[in-house]
């Protein structure tokens, strides 16, 4: 349940950066028409942005489990398996060769 | 998160399930086996035979060389001599006898069909040319090794790796050959230089507290005790409290409980002589054992419960203070 209320949350976010964006651009073409010079964005739109900052980090945290940051996760899922056959090392005298005549027989 | 194991079953699963032969998947199957490095020379020659043998022109030129010869060394594992040389003389017709790696391949091939002084003779002419050779080197090795002279192979082992100090994989083998001979001490020192060249790999902890246990003596369990604590602090359980599979380091849970039981069985031990977070440490470890059979294998509960009982230390003589303490304590 959390996570669909993060994903929708992270969809509100992008929808509201997008307005400021699109506010912001509004604004600009709106000082151009009226000749007067472009000094700083309104406060109204930087409030938006930081609030559409705020929503869209909450919810890409909380739609995902994150991995822990540990040197060593990667080397968590490695079995006893891995480290007991070192292939260079390969001796071919084993039981391979009766095993092998016994498959073939059946 | 899944370990290498399940990812082994899930191949091995989808390979028996599926009815005509997947060449993308055996082609996967095999890269997975040389990056995991497991031995399963079996399926390799059997599925991985048949992908080298009809489904070689679409695979990758360059992987296809490599596939050709993974598949000819678990042949030959398999003793299936026969695949290995119409396999082989593809590789000859390609690359001619002049490739290092080919003249190799021919003195494993000798080995297997049991022409010892053949394949000598292979790999000293290729260290005549190349000496510094690495692989021919350790070939010689692993010849002494069939031939049951361990004496020799370790001679040349240590010769080896004084020049080549960082190839862990020559350390384990020394280990191994070392344990097969029950010189624990040894085997002991060598994977100490494992460690050292890996040191945040558990499996090298839980090893070495293996070997220390079996070395046995009041001291030498507190060592392992340590070894097993420090392996568990780099792949606890509780770093992954949500997974479908049981946590990979259950050895070093059941280490702990051992080591501390059997420190209290020792001449020179006892319960009296064990620290309060010695004995923090044995409960935690109990209760992490039930928590985690309750969790993942409800049904074999009963021998895990016989299993603790049999272990169980007696109380120390005075009460131990600070029992709220969960997480294991590490004293170095």
């Amino acid at each position: 349940m959390k996570k669909v209320i993060a994903q929708f949350l992270c969809f509100i976010g992008v929808v509201v950066f997008l307005h400021t964006v699109y506010s912001a651009l509004q604004h600009r073409k709106y000082l151009r028409l009226t000749d007067q010079p472009f000094e700083r964005i309104p406060n109204d739109i930087v409030f938006e942005c930081i609030v559409s900052l705020v929503i869209f980090s909450w919810g890409i945290i909380n739609t995902q489990i994150l991995t822990p940051i540990k040197v060593s996760t990667h080397l968590a899922k490695k079995s006893f398996d891995s480290f007991a056959y070192t292939p260079n090392f390969t001796v071919f005298k084993n039981r391979g060769q009766y095993i092998n005549s016994l498959l073939n027989d059946n | 998160m899944t370990t290498e194991l399940i990812e082994y079953q899930s191949y091995h699963d989808q390979l028996h399930k599926s009815r005509s032969f997947n060449w993308v998947l055996v082609r996967d199957l095999l890269r997975f086996l040389r990056k995991s490095k497991f031995r399963k020379s079996l399926i390799v020659s059997q599925y991985g035979y048949k992908l080298v043998d009809q489904y070689f022109s679409k695979l990758d030129p360059q992987e296809g060389w490599d596939l050709l010869e993974q598949v000819i060394v678990c042949c030959l594992d398999c003793n299936q001599i026969e695949k290995a040389q119409t396999l082989l003389n593809r590789l000859v017709a390609k690359f001619t006898t002049n490739s290092v790696r080919v003249k190799r391949l021919i003195g494993m091939l000798y080995e297997c069909q049991g022409l010892i002084q053949e394949a000598i003779n292979v790999y000293q002419t290729i260290l005549q040319e190349y000496p510094s050779d690495s692989m021919s080197m350790k070939r010689q090795i692993s010849i002494y090794k069939s031939q049951g002279i361990h004496n020799r192979a370790i001679q040349l082992l240590n010769t080896y790796l004084q020049i080549y100090m960082c190839d862990f994989e020559a350390w384990l083998e020394l280990a191994s050959i070392h344990i097969n001979l029950l010189s624990y001490k040894s085997a002991l020192f060598c994977y100490e230089e494992i460690i050292l060249n890996a040191p945040i790999n558990y499996l090298f902890y839980v090893k070495y507290a293996e070997i220390s246990y079996s070395l046995g003596g009041a001291d030498n369990f507190i060592l392992a005790l340590k070894y097993y604590t420090h392996s568990l602090e780099l792949n606890s359980p509780l770093d992954y409290p949500e997974q479908d599979h049981p946590p990979t380091n259950l050895p070093s849970i059941y280490g702990i409980i051992m080591s501390i039981y059997s420190f209290c069985e020792s001449s020179h031990g006892g319960v009296n002589k064990l620290k309060d977070s010695q004995v923090n440490l044995m409960e935690w470890a109990q209760k992490q054992l039930l928590d985690i059979t309750n969790q993942y294998t409800p049904d074999k509960k009963d021998i895990v419960s016989a299993f603790i009982k049999l272990t169980d230390i007696p109380k120390k003589s005075t009460t131990p203070k600070d029992v709220e303490q969960q997480q294991p304590t590490i004293e170095k």
